[in-house]
């Protein structure tokens, strides 16, 4: 600061002043933030972290525990299974990525009709997580004649039988054991093994949040590289690895962070349509904390795990970080 | 300052009004006001505050303002953590009770009690019972629920079955389910032939206890337990097994609607509360449907006439500012006079036993008769109950997991059962009342 640094005339000093008094304005300015951060968000957590070495049950008084309830979590089944299907979910990160901007690349052409289709793709992701779990409840109904995909399933189903005696007809050579196969219909949300990829897939068909960030990032990649490109006869494909992905992958970057926090936190689809089961399929790290926090008073129980969630964010949060250093690329740094 | 902005300000006025236009029923001069949250809404709320009103009439000492939350007790437990609890409070989920007692969040009422006229033998036992805690009493009921097995009538007449002679063992409502069962095409239901309750009621129905109060143990692994689960289990298998009828399951209609699986005949017996009367009458008034007490194991036939209780119960909590006031309107609710009423509008069961048999209530239309028959089975001293527990909300959610898992045969019925017992049991020792009991000759 030019002023501050300047002899101590009385002008200076005058001006240190005003300084002083702006600054003072100015954190009375960002005062209701201040105080809220640190009253609402930091004394939480700190209390937190002094809970999870309590029994709370949040009716009576903590009392210290140690680390009672750490040692506990390392030896309750459902703890180790909650983090299991939580990892499990990680599924989901690159492929919404990977469907993302390949959307977002496909939307940034210019065709007909550009519009409608990037309203058409980004519309889901308009649509709350409670209206969409209610909606895809019904998508997801295994009786054919009410659940669309398995509806959809049953007619694609038959069209494949066909095919395959059309194609045996046709082709005697065939070996008899080889057949063109669909499942007729698929359990979707009852089974255990397709519980998770199923809210899979609905998370992806929301997809569109993620693809309008890509979008915008790809209007940012600067028009001349590709011109340059163009001149030394780059194919199309040697332009989106060498110019479009190191162009946005700070956004990706960004995208890959903030994903993955969500799929730590991931709650809301799972305690809306299926409440952790079936068998504890779909019981995710979030929601066993919720049942501990709120459920069966073992409210310290819960900190503990909210903490070692914190641990395991942080540190694959920092990994993440470090390696940006490798493939993510900052205009200035070029 | 003056607005500067007229239309700002007159937004922010009207803002207000809504307000200024809600007036509170003024309290009357002498009156000790006391609050009570209860989770009863839209017109089931205008019945509660019928009783309320009659209350506030029948003294001049009290007056009760009823604050209506919703059907969740969530707030409530913020309400009672903070210490600015209400007066007195209806818990929606009795499951709660076990663990706010252990937590001396609500008071034991039984100085009151003794104090009172009132005399527990006019009380349906697994009434009053289901807030007895630890040698104390901590929660009065209103109308309580009591479940008796509905069937279709016209299902019946057509599998050829007397739609007149409701199953009455196990082996009788296997034979039936099996009979009423009918499918679409291989592999896609059409009816069910008994819909499947919770397994906490089938465990009852076996005569299975989910806790001894002797050695203070949670028994989930009561042979009688492991005997339901297994029927459980053969009741899904005889009707094609849990993954179809879970799959089945997920095309119900709205519980509270015409579109429930009953009306629409997607099922031809199963088990439901006192209320489902009314919601004959009221969504399908031309069905001819049946009510009868539950059936029995063939082999215990001392379980005859058992049923499985539950309802909402009212607490004063430990902070109240008003606990003798509160009891005062507790203690009117278990009179005659307020039980007829309440249970007339809500068609709960009322839990004050002279009210049972009040014509008023079981006698007239077809709808009335059935509700009187639920009344009856409610009084059966076979009724039982989830024993109130510091664990029960973590119990009963591990229930399902067994049921879950026993039913689809991921776990044999004792294992599914064991791990449950484990689990709670574990969890019930975190509580120091609970901590020295020890099985006979178990490790110390």
């Amino acid at each position: 600061m030019t002023t501050a640094a300047a002899p101590p005339t009385r002008r200076a000093s005058y001006a240190a002043r005003a300084e002083r008094r702006r600054l003072v304005t100015g954190l009375l300015f960002i005062s209701p933030w201040i105080v809220g951060s640190l009253v609402f968000t930091l004394g939480p957590v700190l209390v937190s972290l002094y809970l999870s070495f309590c029994d709370y049950r949040v009716l009576t008084p903590p009392h210290w525990l140690g680390g009672e309830n750490y040692r506990q979590l390392l030896a309750d089944e459902y703890f180790w299974r909650s983090l299991g299907n939580t990892a499990f979910m990680f599924i989901e990160l690159p492929l919404g990525i990977v469907i993302g901007i390949a959307l977002a690349m496909l939307l940034n052409a210019s065709v007909r009709g550009q519009p409608g289709f990037r309203t058409l793709f980004y519309l889901p992701s308009v649509v709350p997580v409670v209206a969409s779990a209610m909606l895809w409840l019904w998508i997801f109904n295994p009786d054919p004649k009410i659940g669309l995909l398995n509806g959809l399933l049953g007619m694609l189903s038959t069209a494949m039988e066909g095919l395959d005696a059309l194609l045996h007809g046709l082709l005697p050579v065939l070996p008899a054991s080889l057949h063109l196969h669909l499942p007729p219909e698929i359990p979707w949300l009852v089974s255990a093994t397709t519980a998770k990829p199923s809210i899979m897939l609905m998370d992806l068909w929301g997809v569109g949040g993620g693809m309008i960030i890509y979008l915008a990032a790809l209007q940012g990649v600067p028009q001349h590289l590709y011109e340059a490109a163009d001149i030394d006869g780059a194919s199309s494909w040697q332009k989106t690895w060498h110019i479009t992905l190191p162009s946005i992958s700070p956004v990706i970057f960004f995208m890959v962070v903030t994903g993955m926090l969500g799929v730590f936190q991931y709650f809301t689809s799972a305690y809306i349509m299926t409440s952790g089961g079936p068998e504890h399929s779909t019981l995710f790290y979030a929601l066993y904390l919720f049942q501990n926090a709120f459920q069966y008073f073992k409210m310290g129980y819960a900190c503990a795990m909210a903490w070692i969630l914190f641990l395991i964010s942080l540190v694959l949060t920092l990994v993440v970080f470090r390696s940006s250093a490798r493939w993510v690329y900052y205009e200035e740094e070029r | 300052m003056l607005p500067r902005r007229p239309l700002l300000a007159a937004l922010l006025l009207l803002a207000l009004l809504p307000g200024c236009a809600r007036r509170e029923d003024p309290v009357p001069p002498g009156r000790t006001l006391i609050t009570v949250w209860s989770g009863w809404t839209g017109h089931e709320q205008g019945y509660f505050q019928a009783a309320v009103k009659a209350y506030n009439r029948s003294q001049n000492r009290i007056f009760v303002k009823n604050m209506s939350t919703e059907m969740d007790d969530g707030k409530l437990l913020r309400a009672l953590t903070a210490g600015v609890p209400p007066d007195l409070f209806f818990l929606w989920e009795p499951s709660y009770i076990g663990a706010l007692a252990a937590n001396n969040a609500i008071q034991p009422l039984d100085l009151f009690i003794r104090k009172s006229t009132l005399n527990l033998k006019d009380l349906i036992p697994g009434s009053i019972n289901q807030g007895y805690y630890e040698g104390h009493y901590y929660a009065m009921p209103f109308l309580i629920d009591a479940y008796g097995l509905y069937w279709s009538k016209k299902a019946f007449r057509e599998v050829g079955l007397d739609p007149e002679r409701p199953p009455r063992t196990m082996s009788e409502l296997e034979a039936y389910t099996k009979r009423l069962l009918s499918w679409e095409r291989p592999g896609q239901l059409r009816r069910l032939g008994f819909e499947m309750p919770g397994l906490n009621l089938f465990m009852v129905l076996f005569g299975g206890r989910f806790y001894d109060p002797a050695t203070k143990r949670i028994t989930t692994t009561d042979p009688r337990n492991v005997e339901a689960l297994a029927f459980y289990k053969r009741l899904y298998q005889i009707q094609g097994g849990a993954h179809r009828i879970d799959a089945f399951k997920q095309g119900f209609g709205e519980y509270n609607s015409a579109n429930h699986q009953f009306f629409v005949g997607k099922v031809a017996m199963m088990i439901s509360g006192q209320w489902w009367s009314s919601y004959c009458r009221k969504y399908r008034p031309g069905m001819d449907f049946g009510v009868a007490p539950l059936p029995y194991p063939d082999q215990y036939p001392g379980l005859l006439g058992t049923t499985y209780l539950g309802g909402n119960f009212a607490c004063i909590p430990t902070e109240s500012k008003h606990p003798r006031q509160a009891w005062d309107f507790l203690r009117w609710m278990q009179t005659y006079p307020a039980q007829l009423l309440f249970a007339q509008k809500m068609r709960g069961v009322p839990n004050y036993r002279p009210v049972l048999s009040d014509p008023s209530l079981t006698q007239g239309d077809r709808w009335s008769r059935a509700f009187g028959v639920v009344c009856q089975i409610a009084n059966h001293p076979n009724a039982r109950f989830f024993p109130a527990l510091p664990v029960n909300l973590l119990y009963m959610n591990e229930l399902d997991n067994a049921a879950q898992y026993g039913a689809r045969g991921r776990k044999t019925p004792y294992q599914a059962l064991a791990d449950v017992e484990q689990r709670v049991q574990q969890e019930l020792e975190k509580y120091p009342e609970y901590r020295i009991a020890r099985r006979p000759g178990g490790k110390p």
